[in-house]
């Protein structure tokens, strides 16, 4: 099948969904520029947590996050890197009554629903296969096979092999208008104008001002969730631990340093590009750490930081086609994104391309916020 | 529980730091000095209490001028706490505290960042073998334990290597040789500016006096291009090569480097304060107007963190920025404040002169062979930092994501300014242009459950 069109199709957000479109299309021969006020995974995509989880999923997400999947366990011959996945296991722990309750209720619920790739694991099996968890630890829910991955590794390989294959990278380039003339569009930059038939908004906690570019009001919210990462220790965890009913997720990378997220958000400051930390949130989070391994007590914490990431009322992506013929939206991924990446890279260039989606895309359309403008929020 | 509320809250318990503490507790302002080590003083009156009661003669009538001022600031009223790092200043001011194992957060009406200055690395291949430090260690061992090496080299130039040399002769220890960078082009550069330096005829004097001291007593080689640290798991001696082509090669097992200080800014860029790039001394420091005051109504900047002046000069900053804040807060303080600035500006007055004669020569500030580590605490080479530039690594920022530069625990403080010129020299970019890296808190290290303790109790 040949290219969708002839002029390059243009993706605005060179993140891990615009990095990840941008190699799927120059994958099928589509000509792509790729644009990016900043650089190459600047924000939310080169500095998350790097979880690689079908766990805990909203339950509208958890087809693509199985295609995601699919990707996942061959990215390194898929991007000619190393290392890429750390497969192994992703756990959230019950550290109470209150923790297990929500587990067996969650279990249930994706039964119900026809999954089956979230296990109950009681106490000892769990301590088994993470002897420094805390002793009190009454269980906790399982997925095998998932894992994390270097954030900034995987968006800049998806960059480096989309490059490779052709794709056209502009940064720092700012778009400042997008305007129909004719039958195409004209995207205006701070460096030059570029005519396109087709838009691709990957445009993350700044997809909303790109919509509304394009004709389309799509509520988005900046946060800035916060990280720390700690000196190096002795590697006791090759797998991802969070917590039943609270906000953690915690990593070891492979030169020992651990990571540490907990959803606490800090202050994005969209305008200027800033994130601050907020002490008393970084504090609380680290709290929930030292409930799962109380034995780390005197490691040190080398930095803090935040990210900024845009956050729909729902909490579920945007990815679809906009009110007007070629543009497509494909942000708002409320800070669990990374993960879905390559599917929503492939999903993106399928409707790009026309083509029927590997995964139904009907949850996520951007219609959904024009049709109930006051649904209330499931946060 | 309610954060505690101190109208002024000064960081640091240097010249500047105890200065400003005398002002502002004067003006009746209830003060918190907050020192993350363990005696006020600061580097350059480290230790001086103690000091004080035997008074070695070695240390220099120039250590012993802190003894008033200490005294003083002991006696003013304001809160000391020593051993109490500041990890982070927030957009509101509150500042995030740990102390003996716990953090605390507190606010301030104003405060006075006076954290002093930090040596500019010197990445010299065989910089990071053991046996090898920097001349402001080697001092602080010194002033705190009395501790000295025999047959030291002391290599590079700038006021502290040759204070630090003549107080190692005074206190008898041999010195092997003194190795000075300092080129004959930066004597033609500074010696234009020489007569303002004689508006400092005291400071003039005592830096004579230790250059003769040091000549009388070890070998000083000059025109020197190149060094090299030998040695493979210890130090063992350094090679330098002279402006003719010669190479003399020097053993010892105590090679100490340096080559000037530079402000430390790494609280006031944390804090998001505007900074600039110095092209006089060659670092950056926080834009503040003539009383300190930084792109922050709020935060003042005192001392050497705001720019290289010295002890003296640091004393009147910090008397200069807390008058202003005492006028401030309904005070008026209009002579006192004219009295200061000149004062200050007259203190200043030797450095256009210093910071051109010791500005190291660009080779110095570079690395120049591809094994030598750049960054200490990610082990980054110079041959990694160059690889990532070519792969497209276009400034301080990316470049931590491309080779974990600066990615460590001292964030920054000793390749920063080296990972950012080698970066201008490869785009071609002003510094200004190239930017320096953002720096994230905690300032410090802190341990996990100093961080909890805002919460409670870390869990057993």
């Amino acid at each position: 099948m040949g290219p969708a069109a002839t002029r390059p199709v243009v993706i605005i957000g060179a993140g891990i969904q615009g990095c990840a479109t941008a190699f799927f299309l120059s994958q099928r021969g589509q000509p792509v520029i790729v644009v990016d006020k900043d650089h190459v995974g600047r924000h939310a995509s080169g500095v998350n947590a790097g979880g690689v989880r079908r766990l805990g999923r909203d339950i509208a997400e958890i087809p693509l996050s199985v295609a995601a999947m699919d990707w996942w366990n061959q990215i390194d011959q898929l991007l000619d890197i190393d290392k890429g996945f750390h497969r192994q296991f992703y756990v959230k722990v019950a550290l109470d009554d209150a923790g297990a309750d929500l587990a067996s209720r969650r279990i249930q619920q994706l039964h119900k629903a026809g999954f089956q790739h979230e296990t109950w694991v009681d106490r000892d099996q769990l301590l088994c296969r993470i002897p420094h968890l805390t002793k009190s630890v009454l269980g906790g829910v399982l997925v095998q096979g998932d894992g994390w991955a270097l954030p900034w590794k995987i968006t800049r390989a998806f960059h480096d092999k989309a490059v490779a294959l052709g794709a056209e990278f502009r940064t720092p380039v700012t778009v400042t208008s997008i305007d129909r003339s004719g039958e195409h569009w004209q995207v205006t930059t701070d460096a030059g104008m570029i005519e396109t038939d087709i838009v691709v908004n990957c445009a993350g906690a700044w997809g909303g001002r790109i919509a509304r570019m394009t004709g389309d009001v799509l509520p988005i919210e900046a946060h800035a969730p916060m990280l720390v990462i700690t000196d190096r220790q002795p590697i006791f965890l090759q797998s991802v631990v969070g917590v039943m009913g609270g906000t953690l997720s915690f990593k070891q990378l492979d030169n020992g340093s651990m990571v540490i997220g907990g959803g606490k958000r800090g202050v994005a400051d969209v305008a200027r590009n800033l994130t601050q930390i907020i002490p008393a949130g970084l504090s609380s989070f680290v709290m929930t750490a030292g409930r799962v391994f109380p034995h780390l007590r005197d490691v040190a914490i080398l930095r803090a930081w935040a990210g900024i990431e845009g956050y729909t009322k729902d909490d579920l992506p945007i990815i679809g086609n906009g009110g007007e013929a070629g543009i497509i939206h494909g942000f708002g991924f409320s800070a669990h994104g990374f993960q879905l990446g390559p599917a929503v890279g492939e999903a993106l260039a399928d409707l790009v391309m026309a083509r029927q989606t590997r995964v139904n895309l009907a949850a996520f359309s951007p219609h959904r916020f024009a049709e109930s403008p006051d649904q209330t929020s499931r946060r | 529980m309610a954060n505690q509320h101190f109208q002024i809250v000064i960081i640091g318990a240097g010249p500047a730091g105890m200065a400003a503490a005398l002002t502002t507790t004067k003006a009746g302002l209830e003060t918190i000095v907050i020192d993350d080590q363990k005696d006020n003083g600061g580097q350059v009156y480290r230790n001086l209490q103690a000091n004080q009661k035997t008074s070695p003669a070695y240390l220099g009538q120039s250590y012993y001028d802190g003894v008033k001022l200490a005294q003083s600031f002991a006696d003013c009223g304001a809160i000391y706490r020593p051993d109490c790092t500041v990890w982070q200043i927030t957009d509101t001011h509150e500042i995030a505290l740990v102390s003996q194992g716990k953090a605390e957060l507190i606010t301030a009406d104003y405060i006075i960042i006076a954290t002093g200055a930090i040596e500019r690395p010197m990445p010299v291949k065989g910089w990071t073998l053991p046996g090898v430090m920097s001349v402001g260690g080697a001092q602080t061992l010194l002033k705190q334990a009395a501790i000295g090496a025999e047959d030291a080299v002391f290599v590079g130039s700038g006021p502290l290597l040759y204070l630090t040399a003549w107080q190692y002769i005074k206190a008898g220890l041999s010195v092997r040789a003194v190795i000075d960078i300092t080129g004959t082009k930066q004597w033609r550069s500074a010696i234009p500016f020489a007569p303002l330096a004689f508006l400092q005829p005291g400071m003039v004097a005592m830096g004579r006096k230790w250059l003769g001291d040091i000549r009388r007593n070890t070998e000083v080689i000059n025109h020197v291009i190149a060094v090299e640290i030998i040695g493979q798991s210890q130090a063992q001696g350094v090679s330098c090569t002279l402006s003719t082509g010669d190479k003399i090669e020097i053993g010892s097992n105590h090679i100490f480097l340096h080559q000037g200080v530079v402000p430390n800014v790494n609280l006031t860029m944390a804090t998001g304060l505007a900074h600039q790039w110095d092209h006089q001394a060659h670092c950056w420091r926080p834009v503040i107007d003539v009383t300190g005051k930084s792109s922050d109504e709020q935060i003042y900047i005192a001392g050497d963190g705001a720019g290289i002046g010295g002890a003296k000069a640091a004393v009147i900053a910090g008397r200069l920025a807390a008058s202003a804040i005492v006028a401030r807060c309904g005070k008026p303080r209009f002579l006192a404040q004219l009295y200061y600035k000149l004062r200050h500006l007259h203190y200043l007055s030797i450095r256009p002169f210093l910071d051109r004669l010791y500005l190291p020569p660009a080779h110095f500030r570079l690395a120049q062979a591809d094994e030598t580590i750049i960054c200490r605490c990610e082990a980054v080479s110079k041959a990694d930092v160059d690889a990532a530039l070519d792969s497209g690594a276009s400034g301080p920022n990316q470049l931590k994501a491309f080779c974990r530069a600066g990615m460590g625990r001292c964030q920054g403080r000793s390749c920063g300014l080296v990972v950012q010129e080698m970066i201008a020299s490869h785009t071609g970019q002003s510094m200004t242009e190239t930017g320096y890296y953002r720096l994230r808190p905690p300032v410090k290290p802190i341990t996990l459950a100093e961080l909890a303790s805002l919460e409670g109790p870390w869990p057993d």
